[in-house]
């Protein structure tokens, strides 16, 4: 491979150049996946940012959809390749149902013709699959395979093709692309019995590249069109911890309980069943911190916004003067929220990059889990270890069933969070009592007893 | 193939067998696939054993490339491509992979072969079994 060819150029998609640093110029790179797994978008978008943003031309050739179609597509998913193709920067060319032996006469026409016509630094064959099909033998496409690598080679561009899989099944086309190829992408789309659809990438070759993680979230909507997630998975575990700073919950008795207060840039858990106090004790943590000066985001899933500042007042506070003082609250509707939206909403209220949130309190978590089924750890874990490293004190609200004890209520979180603060609910002489305890303190000496949770004139108090 | 193109293959024959070479028609060389790919010429220099594959191509287009680079490196054998006529940019892609493209179109056009074609590619094709490594 040429020096020129061997230039590492970005894709434009958000979180693959963050990942590997992008694709060398000179490779040729296959998409593969089930249907509606997101090829086309992924490919369209490789070509979209690489003429917008880095003025690289790109050419498409699909055998899959017509011009209007995808265009009409890609528009609603933020992509207006119509004005790239008046600037000179893109290309489509439909080859429809190759079902004839010159369908290999006429990619071959399309993709050198057009290529050489505007330049074309990026190429998407999608898809390759019915033009497989019509070549009779492995041996057969594995010197189609060589041809399209030396034309991409001389070139110097980047190719990307794509190829179906059938659904339930997981093969790589024939068994021989996988070797000819130099990076191979499988997308999936997992529906899971209950939650939300999850996306994975999965990168199981990368010429030139060391794989570290095989797996990645990613998302298909506007304005990105696509977007890979990296949230805790690339960057250092790291948080500067100072022992001696400390936050206090706004409830003394707690605060002695947990050695002083909750470490600064620690992630804690309140656990208990429903009427424990979670909320009450959360919205005391956020209103005495605000009151503070400390900038909180208090995040619900579960409430809307009037009944938590009814809460507010019904603790002695005046919710206005905490909005002033650095309180924001965000009530979202967790139905039809996707894990995409969850990020969204989450990093970016907490403006966690921004760094103008110390205190990020996320409550009812439960709800969320309900809609994400199987990725809900994962979204969690990557929420906490983003704030962790913004240096953002994180509290979680979870339920707790009655028969779960301690941290088996936070299973698989148990070991992201420091602190778990459980909260229980006693039947005592014809009353409901609640109760505290700190189960976990990481770096803090705690008593590991139980103590009575009261509500005194509208305030919490412990011991 | 227009016969004053024809007379030039015939021609270049007799000076490769001349030259010592021998010439295959309509041969076929096994790549490394397995697959035969088929060539109008095959000439072979029977004491190093190397050989040099030759295509005649009326109108040597972009349709062609996939295939004559498909063949080139399967068969890790030189080749050389006589064309009548040429689309431009088809020569630029295939050059790279060491496909040698040799225009005919003044013998198709003129009917007559023009002086010093003959020479070159005799010369050229002699130049690539000497140089095969």
């Amino acid at each position: 491979m040429s020096r020129r060819s061997m230039e590492l150029a970005k894709t434009g998609i958000e979180g693959f150049d963050e990942a590997f640093g992008g694709l060398y110029r000179g490779q040729m790179v296959m998409v593969t996946g089930n249907p509606g797994s997101g090829k086309t978008t992924f490919c369209a978008k490789f070509l979209y940012e690489g003429a917008r943003r880095f003025r690289e031309p790109g050419l498409y050739i699909s055998t899959v959809e017509s011009k209007e179609e995808f265009y009409a597509y890609m528009r609603g998913l933020g992509m207006d390749f119509e004005s790239l193709e008046k600037e000179d920067l893109f290309r489509y060319v439909e080859m429809l149902t190759p079902t004839s032996e010159d369908a290999l006469m006429n990619l071959s026409k399309e993709l050198t013709r057009r290529a050489l016509e505007i330049g074309a630094r990026r190429i998407v064959i999608d898809s390759i699959t019915p033009i497989l099909a019509l070549t009779p033998s492995i041996e057969a496409r594995a010197v189609l395979h060589n041809a399209l690598k030396a034309i991409t080679r001389e070139l110097g561009a980047i190719v990307l093709i794509t190829g179906e899989t059938p659904i339930g099944e997981e093969r790589i086309e024939h068994g021989v692309e996988e070797f000819v190829v130099d990076g191979i992408i499988r997308l999936r789309l997992e529906v899971p019995e209950a939650g939300a659809p999850r996306r994975i990438m999965e990168v199981l070759k990368l010429r030139g590249r060391p794989i570290s993680r095989a797996f990645y979230d990613f998302e298909i909507g506007p304005p990105a069109g696509i977007r890979i997630y990296l949230s805790g998975v690339l960057e250092e575990l790291e948080s500067k911890i100072d022992l001696a700073d400390r936050i206090s919950t706004g409830i003394e008795g707690l605060d002695r309980l947990l050695g002083g207060g909750i470490i600064r840039s620690t992630a804690t858990a309140v656990i208990g069943p429903p009427g424990s106090g979670k909320t009450l004790l959360l919205l005391t943590l956020a209103a005495e911190n605000a009151a503070r000066g400390e900038a909180v985001a208090f995040v619900t899933f579960e409430e809307p916004r009037q009944q938590i500042h009814s809460t507010l007042e019904f603790l002695g506070y005046d919710p206005g003067d905490l909005v002033e003082r650095g309180l924001r609250i965000l009530s979202v509707n967790p139905r039809a929220m996707s894990i995409r939206a969850f990020y969204d909403v989450v990093q970016k209220f907490a403006e966690m990059k921004g760094g103008k949130c110390s205190i990020l309190i996320i409550d009812g978590l439960n709800t969320v889990r309900r809609e994400f089924g199987v990725g809900f750890h994962r979204v969690v874990r990557d929420t906490v270890l983003q704030a962790k490293k913004a240096g953002i004190t994180t509290f979680l609200s979870l339920l707790k069933q009655p028969e779960a004890r301690g941290e088996e209520a936070v299973t698989h979180l148990s070991t992201l969070v420091d602190n778990i603060i459980e909260l229980r609910i006693k039947e005592e002489e014809g009353r409901m009592k609640r109760e505290v305890v700190v189960v976990k303190a990481r770096m803090s000496e705690v008593p590991g007893r139980i103590f009575e949770l009261r509500l005194e004139r509208g305030k919490l108090e412990v011991g | 193939m227009s016969a004053s193109v024809s007379e030039l293959v015939e021609r270049l024959v007799e000076r490769f067998e001349r030259e010592g070479l021998r010439v295959v028609r309509r041969g076929f060389l096994e790549g490394f696939s397995g697959l035969r790919h088929f060539f109008d010429l095959i000439v072979e220099d029977p004491q190093s054993g190397k050989k040099i594959a030759i295509s005649l191509i009326d109108k040597l287009g972009f349709e062609h490339v996939i295939s004559i680079l498909g063949t080139r490196l399967d068969t890790r054998t030189p080749h050389v491509v006589f064309a009548s006529m040429i689309e431009p940019g088809v020569e630029r892609i295939l050059r790279g992979s060491n496909v040698m493209v040799i225009s005919l179109g003044g013998v198709a056009i003129a009917g007559s072969v023009p002086e010093g074609l003959e020479e070159k590619v005799l010369g050229d094709v002699l130049k690539i079994l000497g140089g095969i490594g």
